[in-house]
């Protein structure tokens, strides 16, 4: 008897020495000494275990209601993996209804039909406060991508519960969400399919986009590493996943195929005429063009930009609230944006331009010009006299008034292929965009566009890292590199179905359900339960 | 399987239901409980309508304003939780309590099937809790003639927590034929419910793969689209086969009643 309990405890220990193992093991996720001596000391004991009492496990084998208990089990196991198979199934071929009056719910066929077409996973991470309003949208929205594809994964992130994560990603916003694919990254702003299906794209795009820099008329270095040069900006641009060459145009027959953009950074000496015509093709063609123009030079350039319906002024910008602001009188300092173009929108940086001359359209949404940033009221253009400090004071004869533009962009159609109304697209801001590839892009049109600054400065490694400088300079690089409006999507958003009561109103509602209803039904169970007892 | 057969037992736990104080306590209190979240959340939307007049273009941004977003949704949300909590305590005793009792031998030994029985109590608790949520119609009523909602999602909605309480209910049998004490049954039942809930939860911290797996399994994630208004076959493949799978767990259980 001694014999056999010392026996069941040999077995128990067997047990409890490999559960023990896997426990450690599930902790500590490593093999090591402890798990290992404890799974095979437990695994020994079993054997001696089973050795000894091999009669008796026999006979427990073979017994009635062992083998009804395994019998059991294997119905029990094939009826899951049945069930196994139809959730699969269910969730492979599965027919989906929106019943909802606008169809909220749906995405658009062209997302649809890039979502099938994925190759490789895409994963979104969503940036929200868990009490955010907005969260629950893109929730839906996200579950829509993850409906149509297996590629396509979302999750969650509260970057107050899990500020490591919000770290790891760098995000620094709420309502803040990555579009994620192979190392690359996009971000989307807030809950709309349009912003989604297009960061997706062009996450799952194969080619790094390449900004030219031309070069040869003492444009800013991207090598010099001086307060004047670009080097800062260079990485700035690097970073954002863009590949950065310099174009040396007098050589070429035209501007490369591949130019996403072309910087002219804050030439010296005129671009020659053969030149020009050279860019003038390449933006007529759909190309984007950022020239950073300093007061007082390249008049040929400025002639040439006329066409396009930028007004560039031969003047110097003087803002005397500067000065307040820690700059001198040349400085200008913007802090208004136009709030109707995509790079001012949401945009409350104030941004330093040392020693700019006025740049300025006459705004037309129709033909995508917008002003895009300008001085505050009290500064001026001087396009005559000397640059004094002591006695510099507006002279309203000669200088023009402020607010002074800075900043303006155009939008130049491609003369080929069907068009559609360029105000649709400029309403919400992103106009201009090149190359429909595939059939993906049904309906689109292409845009060449410009973008004059009259300032070099602001970017150059003195100044780019100054409040809202950079933000502004790539925003400006990320517009005119965009394939903007690659898919533009028109969803109907959810009818607006206000609903005010009025306080009997609220009574009542409060009353009939919170009360009247319960009570009612109790009284029920009354009246049925008590005539029952008094019937019997 | 006779229909005749699952009619009586049915009939017979239908009547323990109606003629006792049971149903129409859970239903008063079912009742109360939704109710004050339907005027909760019927409040408030009147209070945002009221601020959005001040300022629509906030409430536009975020799709707030329009009554099935802001009520109808969250409203089916809330009455599923109430119902996770509420099933437990009809189901609890569907057979621990015939256990407890002596009665389960009897009934096994009737001239009927365990699928017979299974299925005749399962009809019955369902016959109730159809009598629960058909009580709730009121709301719905109410938000047609204050507002203008959409109707189909509704449906979908109260179709949605149909299903939902019908997979409660066949995993409330199931813990309930696992035990002769109510109070584990119940307690259990409640317990694996929550798993099932919260289980969505947990998919962040896993891989890709398993985490899609889990996402599948978490029951509340199949209602979601319901309460909307999206009808999804895989949803309603999901609540069904729930059901079938916990229906036949219990046939199971009960029969190894027979020989252990």
């Amino acid at each position: 008897m001694a014999g056999k309990r010392l026996l069941f405890v040999l077995g128990l220990v067997g047990i409890v020495s490999v559960a023990g193992g896997a426990v450690v093991y599930a902790i500590t996720r490593e093999f090591s000494v402890i798990p290992l001596s404890l799974v095979w000391g437990g695994l020994l004991s079993l054997l001696i275990f089973f050795y000894v009492n091999f009669t008796e496990i026999r006979a427990f084998v073979s017994k009635r209601s062992t083998k009804h208990g395994a019998n059991m089990a294997v119905m029990i196991t094939i009826f899951v993996a049945i069930i196994g198979l139809i959730g699969v199934m269910s969730v492979r071929y599965k027919i989906r209804v929106d019943l909802t009056e606008t169809g909220r719910y749906s995405l658009s066929q062209q997302s649809v039909k890039i979502l099938k077409s994925l190759e490789n996973d895409v994963e979104a991470v969503a940036f929200y406060r868990s009490d955010e309003r907005s969260r629950q949208a893109m929730h839906d929205l996200l579950k829509e991508y993850s409906y149509h594809t297996t590629r396509f994964r979302f999750w969650f992130v509260d970057p107050d519960k899990r500020p490591i994560e919000a770290a790891k990603y760098g995000v620094t916003s709420y309502r803040t969400t990555l579009i994620r694919s192979r190392g690359k990254q996009e971000i989307v702003g807030y809950e709309s399919e349009e912003k989604v299906t297009n960061a997706l794209l062009r996450v799952i795009g194969d080619e790094v986009k390449i900004i030219y820099f031309l070069k040869g008329h003492g444009e800013k270095s991207l090598q010099d590493d001086r307060e004047a040069g670009y080097k800062s900006a260079r990485e700035a641009i690097e970073k954002e996943a863009y590949e950065v060459r310099e174009l040396l145009l007098v050589n070429e027959e035209r501007v490369p195929e591949d130019a996403a953009i072309l910087v002219v950074a804050g030439p010296q000496k005129d671009i020659l005429p053969a030149e020009l015509v050279k860019i003038r093709r390449y933006v007529d063609g759909g190309g984007s063009v950022l020239f950073l123009l300093d007061p007082l030079l390249t008049p040929e350039i400025s002639k040439i930009l006329q066409d396009y319906g930028f007004k560039i002024g031969n003047d110097i910008i003087i803002d005397k609230q500067s000065k307040m602001l820690g700059a001198n009188y040349l400085t200008p300092v913007v802090m208004e944006y136009n709030q109707k173009h995509t790079i001012g929108r949401d945009f409350s940086f104030v941004t330093f331009f040392p020693v700019a001359r006025s740049v300025a359209v006459q705004e037309d949404p129709v033909r995508g010009r917008y002003n895009l940033a300008e001085t505050g009221s009290s500064s001026w253009a001087k396009s005559k006299g000397k640059l004094d400090e002591e006695e510099i004071e507006f002279n309203p004869t000669e200088d023009q008034r402020g607010p002074i533009n800075l900043a303006a962009v155009s939008v130049i159609k491609v003369e080929d292929g069907e068009n559609r109304p360029l105000a649709e697209i400029d309403e919400r801001g992103d106009a201009g965009a090149p190359t429909p590839k595939s059939d993906l892009e049904e309906g689109v049109n292409r845009w060449g566009r410009i973008i004059v600054v009259g300032d070099s400065d602001f970017a150059s490694n003195a100044y780019l890292n100054l409040m809202g400088n950079m933000d502004f300079f790539l925003n400006m690089i990320g517009w005119l590199a965009e394939e903007a409006a690659l898919v533009s999507v028109r969803k109907k958003p959810a009818e607006l179905t206000p609903l005010t009561l009025t306080d009997t109103q609220t009574n009542l509602v409060f009353w009939l359900c919170v009360v009247l209803a319960p009570a009612s039904m109790l009284a029920i169970g009354v009246g049925v339960v008590g005539r029952r007892r008094w019937m019997s | 399987m006779n229909p005749r057969n699952i009619g009586l037992i049915f009939k017979k736990d239908l009547k323990s239901y109606f003629n006792s104080f049971i149903a129409y306590a859970v239903i008063a209190i079912f009742l109360a409980t939704t109710g004050y979240l339907f005027f909760n959340l019927l409040a408030s939307f009147s209070v945002l309508s009221f601020q959005a007049q001040a300022n629509p273009m906030v409430a536009k941004h975020y799709n707030l304003l329009n009554v099935n977003e802001t009520v109808v949704r969250p409203l089916f949300g809330n009455i599923s939780i109430v119902m996770l909590l509420m099933l437990p305590l009809l189901t609890m005793k569907l057979l621990a309590d015939e256990k407890k009792s002596g009665t389960m031998e009897l009934l096994l030994t009737y001239p009927v099937r365990d699928a017979e029985v299974v299925l005749g109590k399962f009809l019955a608790c369902l016959t109730v809790f159809a009598a629960m949520l058909g009580s709730t119609i009121g709301y719905p009523l109410l938000l047609i003639n204050l507002g203008e909602p959409e109707v189909l999602p509704m449906i979908t909605g109260y179709a949605g927590l149909f299903l939902l309480g019908a997979a409660f209910i066949s995993l409330g049998i199931f813990t309930s034929s696992l035990t002769e004490n109510q109070i584990i049954a119940g307690s259990l039942s409640i317990g694996v419910l929550f798993v099932f809930w919260l289980m969505g939860y947990s998919t962040m911290f896993v891989s890709s793969g398993i985490g899609q797996i889990i996402s599948y399994v978490a029951i509340n994630e199949h209602l979601e689209s319901l309460a909307k208004g999206v009808v999804d076959t895989e949803d309603i493949i999901y609540f069904l086969v729930f059901t079938a799978l916990f229906l036949f767990l219990t046939l199971r259980s009960l029969e190894s009643k027979r020989w252990r």
